[in-house]
């Protein structure tokens, strides 16, 4: 009898052998899909250069981003400062390489923040519903009806001006998206035949989140980060921008084109490139959140 | 008896993003004036294709390669978009789905609906539209007609809506009906009331039905001749009795031995080894030979071309 | 082992909607004996799918019992519902949904094997799972595959290794080839019929296919509006329907013989919603026979011979 289970061991180790060779994993796949997707490919690109940039920022340029330079002050562009430079003499460029690393600080710490607050709330909500549910529902609904720059400028007047603020600010509201999403994706999730397959076979209630509905939740949350990850963006500039965010001296695209707006027709270059530089990266993340959702999902077959 | 409908060599792929689908591949279909005519096959086969390509509503990524499709003698495959919708949707040619729930309005009562399709037709007074409508109804055998009509698509049931359907499609009085599993989604209680309601226009009118199932018992109570559809191409068109008693396709055989009936035993039943293949790089030659028991070396170079084995009884098979 | 086996008696099941109480169980009486394969059928929304979910204990039974092995599985709690998962299986209609489209074929077997501690070990695991593909026809490179590289019929094979892996005693099979191919049909019902043999197994099937319960079992039940309107040996129930439901529904049938045509209709009208079912026989506003005692009384499931059993008044 053991021989016999010897031989069918071999044989499926044999047989998988086989057809591993044939195929490709299905991370290779995924990639497969989204590579056919040109809008995708470009912002995956675009974003590997935000990422680049942000890793050798100082070695891409010979200037400091906070030495000012009296005598060069609200200097066109040219051969030494390619993108001219600001009200303090700094070269933009090099304040823009750098505002590169603050930019996705913030934005990564309040996707992950808000990701992780709204994500696990949102599928409390979803599989267990009840009294939960309706606590966290119209906990979302309140919190939604907050202006957020109003609410994250209130909190900076409480707890003062600066970075952990903003993030902060935008977490407890941003949240709410992802638990939304994330609570409907499992409502749909629960009803499916094989949740009720596996309760069928006798899993237990963390085994079925675990095993069944994290998994087939995850490309829905993957792909909200990536659409959620301009949002903050957007928003933490913004804050910046009204001078509750991120302060001067520090390098911020949301600051320089607050600080740009003064010289706005003397030096149009300061605001203009820091608005460019948003519009880049946030442009970059939302074709790869785009692609990401097709490429995820091997049910869907577009035409 | 003149021919409504004829499809010669019809060749259409799709592009997908995982490669060209071969959809239909040399189809060639005859729909003789007044008859019902069944075109069966299963998931994929290219038969609710075939079915589109009539009535002009295929998706934008098809592509016809050749063939003709000749409705009366003129070539709809030449038809502008215009011409369909002003000539043969409707007017000519109509078709049923299998969800009736997304051919109706659910923001109109049946009335409204009912009296709008009948006014396409021809302009006459109000009343005497009214009356139009309620004999179409009572033709498809709706019961306590007045009520209806004032009821929404929602407060129907699944049967009656499809009735509705064919009761709407009557008001503009075409020629051709195009029935796309139009009882799949109903209990079979209901798809009887549903086969009658057609036996009846099949008895009293001179209505041509092309009938697409994947039910072989259905066709059987309605259809004078069937067509039998595999993998985009069609593999035997014969006489309803010819295709139960006297199947020649090895495919028909296999078919013909699997559904259930009355007199079926485990034992009786076949099976068809494989699956159904996939139409992107189909199988070389007759695409039937994967998974054929009498195929030859020849079956996987070449397209068998259409036979005819005995009267109205052809065959696209090399050993036959 | 006693003859009673799975017995279920006047099981109900309500559901709360905001028109009133939705009857999907409304009484089921049955018994169903070890080594048979018994068919239920009924059309859609006759409560037969919520019927094997509330016997499985998927679903909370309103009031009834449900006799398994000498317990009534209707009070168990949850602890002991999970021991009873080891023993009770479940098929469902579309493989295509069943299936959790993030597992390998590989984990889909394993959990069962796993949760019930069958093998203990990952060798043990996998020859069991080796010797499940074997059963359904596959092969052992199924084990690393995702449900969307399978075709239709693959799937369904692989939810009934799924539910086969724990060696259940009985296995309720709700529509297992509907949502197939007719070409593979055929290859389902016979996997599964070879597998019973191999494993002495029982079923329990529903389904709307008269034609399909015809040749799978040998014991069925016609369900209506969440009532068993007549149940017994499937030959002699098949041969001579008596409940006047039973021969519209057996007429209905579409018969694949060129040469018959199709019948009288017996069966007028709509199944009614079962929230406000109608009230003495569920049956009485379709019924071609129905008189006035049907309206007032309802009647009860008697026996009629050995082999059957009919709830009808006019057999009473």
């Amino acid at each position: 009898m053991s021989d016999r289970d010897q031989a069918l061991l071999d044989e499926a180790v044999k047989d998988i052998a086989r057809l591993k060779k044939q195929r490709s994993s299905q991370l290779y796949l995924v990639w497969l899909r989204f590579k056919k997707n040109r809008l995708a490919l470009v912002g995956f690109i675009m974003v590997c250069i935000v990422l680049f940039v942000a890793a050798f920022a100082p070695l891409l340029t010979p200037y400091d981003p906070y030495e000012t330079d009296p005598f060069n002050r609200l200097k066109a562009p040219s051969r030494d400062h390619w993108l001219g430079t600001d009200e303090l003499g700094r070269d933009v460029l090099t304040r823009l390489l750098y505002g590169t690393r603050i930019a996705l600080l913030i934005g990564v710490l309040i996707v992950l923040f808000e990701g992780t607050i709204g994500i696990s709330l949102g599928i409390f909500s979803g599989f267990f519903g009840g009294v939960i549910d309706s606590i966290v529902m119209r906990l979302v609904d309140v919190l939604r009806s907050f202006p957020v720059i109003i609410l994250a400028m209130a909190i900076a007047g409480i707890m003062g001006q600066g970075i952990m603020n903003v993030i902060i600010a935008m977490g407890i509201v941003g949240w709410t998206t992802y638990a939304r999403m994330v609570r409907s994706k499992i409502l749909s999730i629960k009803e499916s035949d094989y949740v009720e397959a596996a309760r069928s076979i006798g899993e237990s209630k963390a085994s079925i989140i675990l095993r069944y509905i994290l998994p087939n939740t995850l490309p829905t949350a993957i792909v909200m980060v990536c659409i959620m990850m301009p949002t903050a963006l957007i928003a933490s500039s913004t804050l910046s921008f009204l001078g509750v965010g991120v302060q001067p001296p520090t390098a911020d695209w949301g600051s320089m084109i607050s600080a740009g707006r003064d010289y706005l027709l003397d030096a149009p270059w300061i605001s203009t490139s820091a608005g460019l530089a948003i519009m880049f990266t946030v442009l970059g993340f939302n074709f790869i959140g785009d692609g990401l959702r097709d490429a995820l999902d091997p049910t869907i077959k577009r035409a | 008896m003149a021919k409504i409908l004829e499809i010669r060599d019809l060749k259409l792929s799709f592009e997908t993003e995982e490669g060209t689908v071969e959809a239909l591949d040399g189809v060639y279909l005859d729909v003789e004036e007044g008859h019902f005519h069944g075109l069966i096959g299963e998931t994929g086969c290219g038969k609710s294709i075939t079915g589109l390509t009539v009535i002009g509503l295929l998706d934008n990524n098809a592509r016809i390669e050749r063939g003709e499709v000749l409705f009366r003698g003129k070539d709809l495959l030449k038809f502008t978009e215009r011409q369909f919708q002003r000539e043969i949707r409707g007017k000519e040619v109509a078709m049923v789905f299998q969800d009736p729930a997304s051919s109706l309005d659910p923001v109109f009562s049946i009335k409204d609906q009912m009296l709008e399709a009948v006014r396409l037709n021809k302009k006459e007074e109000k009343q005497s539209n009214e009356r139009i409508v309620k004999e179409l109804l009572n033709k498809v055998k709706l019961p306590d007609v007045e009520s209806l009509l004032e009821k929404y698509p929602h407060q129907l049931s699944g049967g009656m809506k499809q009735r509705v359907m064919i009761a709407m499609m009557l008001g503009r009085n075409p020629s051709m009906l195009i029935a796309d599993e139009p009882t799949t989604a109903l209990d079979v209680s209901i798809q009887a009331q549903f086969l009658r309601v057609l036996m009846d226009l099949k008895n009293t009118t001179n209505l041509t039905v092309l009938y697409i199932t994947h039910n072989l018992a259905v066709l059987t109570e309605i259809c004078d001749e069937v067509s039998v559809m595999y993998a985009g191409r069609i593999v035997e068109t014969a006489s309803i009795g010819d295709v139960f008693n006297n199947p020649s396709h090895p495919y028909t055989r296999k078919l013909v031995n699997s559904i259930l009936r009355a007199d079926s035993t485990l034992d009786s039943l076949e099976e068809i080894p494989g699956s159904v293949p996939r139409l992107i790089n189909p199988p070389p030659g007759c695409r039937f030979h994967p998974r054929c028991e009498e195929a030859v070396d020849e079956c996987s170079r070449v397209i068998p071309p259409v036979k005819e084995i005995g009267t109205n009884h052809l065959v696209a098979c090399l050993r036959r | 082992m006693s003859k009673e086996w799975l017995q279920v008696k006047d099981l109900r099941k309500h559901f709360e909607t905001p028109k009133g109480d939705l009857r999907a169980v409304a009484g089921v009486s049955l018994k169903v004996e070890k080594g048979d394969s018994f068919g239920l059928v009924g059309e859609s929304g006759c409560g037969k799918s919520t019927l094997i979910r509330t016997v499985l204990r998927l679903l909370e039974p309103t009031s009834g019992e449900i006799l398994f092995d000498g317990k009534d599985i209707a009070k168990l709690g949850k602890t002991h519902i999970r021991r009873l998962r080891k023993k009770m299986g479940l098929v469902f209609q579309s493989p295509h949904s069943s299936l959790n489209p993030r597992m390998t074929v590989y984990d889909t077997l394993a959990r069962p094997l796993l949760i019930h501690g069958i093998t203990k070990n990952k060798r043990d695991t996998t020859i069991e799972i080796v010797k499940l593909l074997k059963l359904m026809g596959l092969q052992a490179e199924h084990m690393i595959r995702y449900p969307h590289e399978l075709s239709g019929g693959q799937k369904q094979r692989i939810a009934i290794a799924r539910a086969l892996a724990v060696n259940p005693e009985i296995v309720f099979l709700d529509e297992p080839t509907s949502a197939l191919d007719v070409s593979v049909q055929t290859k389902i019902l016979k996997l599964l019929d070879f597998a019973k043999q191999e494993k002495q197994l029982t079923y329990f099937y529903i389904s709307h296919d008269i034609n399909l319960i015809r040749v799978v079992s040998n014991k069925m039940g016609v369900m209506y509006l969440g009532k068993i309107v007549e149940i017994g040996d499937t030959g002699t129930v098949m041969a001579n329907p008596l409940h006047p439901y039973s021969v519209g529904l057996f007429e209905a049938v579409p018969d694949p013989d060129p040469d018959k045509k199709l019948p009288e209709l017996i069966l007028k009208g709509e199944v009614p919603s079962p929230v406000n079912a109608p009230s003495g026989c569920v049956f009485h506003p379709r019924c071609p026979f129905a008189w006035e005692k049907c309206e007032r009384e309802e009647p009860k499931l008697l026996k009629q011979s050995d082999q059957r059993e009919v709830a009808c008044h006019k057999y009473s």
